[in-house]
């Protein structure tokens, strides 16, 4: 047993030895060249994948929110104007309509107009202030579909109406173009979205008729 | 005791892998990243079938609102819409049936843009009389569409039951 309480000198050397002596046997070049290209393909593989994940799940998002912003805008109207009431539409324009709906028990007018500054569809009640109805409208673009012969049969749309004109009022053609926010990211790889100019918002139509009730119906 | 197995394991060849490892953990990626590449291409295709449905919804309650309109000339919004005046839908006087056409041929293009193949269909149940069902129906190819009732698989069909 040596003194000082260390390692005996024959275990130490033959702690060093083998270090020293083993035999690095790690890839041949050919085979380090080969391996390296191999995971570089592999690489480049997962990285087209996970960009194309990323991708993939801001065009879904965009889907999804364009569908949800047409049905709640869709149905936002509809439930709206279901409860016109005599004498029902007053007048319209291609942004802008005054109607005649219920509210708590009485006929009172509304005015639905479409407030570019904001990107909204206004609403006011009588004479009040107006206030947003639907919000992330780039556009609105109203037709009004008329029987003008007085045959029950609707015959021409216009762009504008004026009760008491001798036509009457069958159905009105709502025509919105939605904004749906968009990552700049999808805008610059280009696609078949109809893109805002300046803003990074993709804008969608959603179309809906009402079905005005009238004599006929 | 535990130096000598120390110096055993580190004398025992620091050989890495052999190629054949490689080439084995490579393709098990590849087959990976293959699995994963396809079920974003089959999301991405769910994504796709779900817009149809989308417009398609919205085009079936525009031709319910027509065909609401026009009782005696519906059955013309599912037929081949050539001769019809797309100024009818722009101001123009038309009689019932070039404006039944021209919203036909307003649909058609709009289905034409979204859904491949498309196909308006507008059958009554028996007889198109008062009392009796009228079924608006619309078809496109879509590869995930599964058989079902009346549609045949790879066939995307939504539909709509109105009584006259």
């Amino acid at each position: 047993m040596p003194s000082g309480g260390g390692m005996p000198k024959s275990q130490h050397q033959t702690l060093v030895r083998p270090i020293n002596q083993a035999r690095q046997a790690g890839f041949s070049l050919v085979e380090l060249i080969l391996s390296t290209g191999l995971a570089a393909m592999m690489m480049a593989a997962l990285m087209a994948s996970l960009m194309q994940f990323n991708r993939h799940k801001l065009v879904a998002q965009v889907v999804i929110n364009k569908q949800s912003q047409g049905q709640l805008a869709t149905a936002q109207i509809l439930r709206d104007w279901a409860d016109v009431c005599a004498p029902g539409v007053a007048a319209g324009s291609a942004e802008l309509i005054s109607l005649r709906r219920l509210y708590k028990g009485q006929c009172v007018a509304y005015s639905y107009g479409f407030n570019a500054s904001s990107y909204s569809l206004k609403r006011r009640r009588a004479s009040g202030r107006y206030s947003s109805f639907l919000a992330q409208v780039e556009s609105v673009a109203l037709y009004y579909g008329v029987d003008s012969d007085g045959d029950c049969r609707l015959d021409q749309w216009h762009n504008s109406y004026l009760q008491g004109q001798g036509e009457a009022l069958h159905q009105v053609r709502v025509m919105l173009t939605m904004r749906s926010p968009a990552s700049s990211q999808l805008r610059a790889q280009g696609d078949s979205w109809l893109w805002h100019d300046t803003d990074d918002v993709v804008l969608h139509k959603v179309e809906t008729i009402w079905q005005v009730p009238h004599d006929c119906s | 005791m535990r130096i000598n197995s120390m110096v055993r394991s580190i004398a025992g060849g620091q050989r890495g892998f052999a190629l054949l490892e490689v080439l084995l953990a490579l393709g098990l990626s590849s087959v990976m990243l293959l699995v994963l590449y396809n079920a974003q291409r089959h999301s991405q295709a769910v994504l796709v079938y779900s817009q149809q449905l989308y417009h398609a919804n919205q085009l079936l309650l525009q031709v319910a609102s027509q065909v609401w309109a026009y009782p005696q000339h519906y059955f013309l919004l599912s037929q081949n819409p050539q001769a019809a005046n797309g100024l009818c839908l722009a101001g123009q006087y038309c009689n019932p049936t070039a404006m039944v056409q021209a919203w036909a041929l307003y649909w058609q293009q709009q289905y034409d843009q979204h859904m491949p193949e498309g196909e308006l269909n507008i059958a009554c149940d028996r007889t198109c009389a008062v009392g009796h069902s009228l079924s608006i129906r619309l078809t496109w190819h879509q590869p995930l569409a599964v058989a079902s009732g009346e549609c045949l698989a790879g066939v995307a069909c939504l539909s709509l039951n109105i009584k006259l």
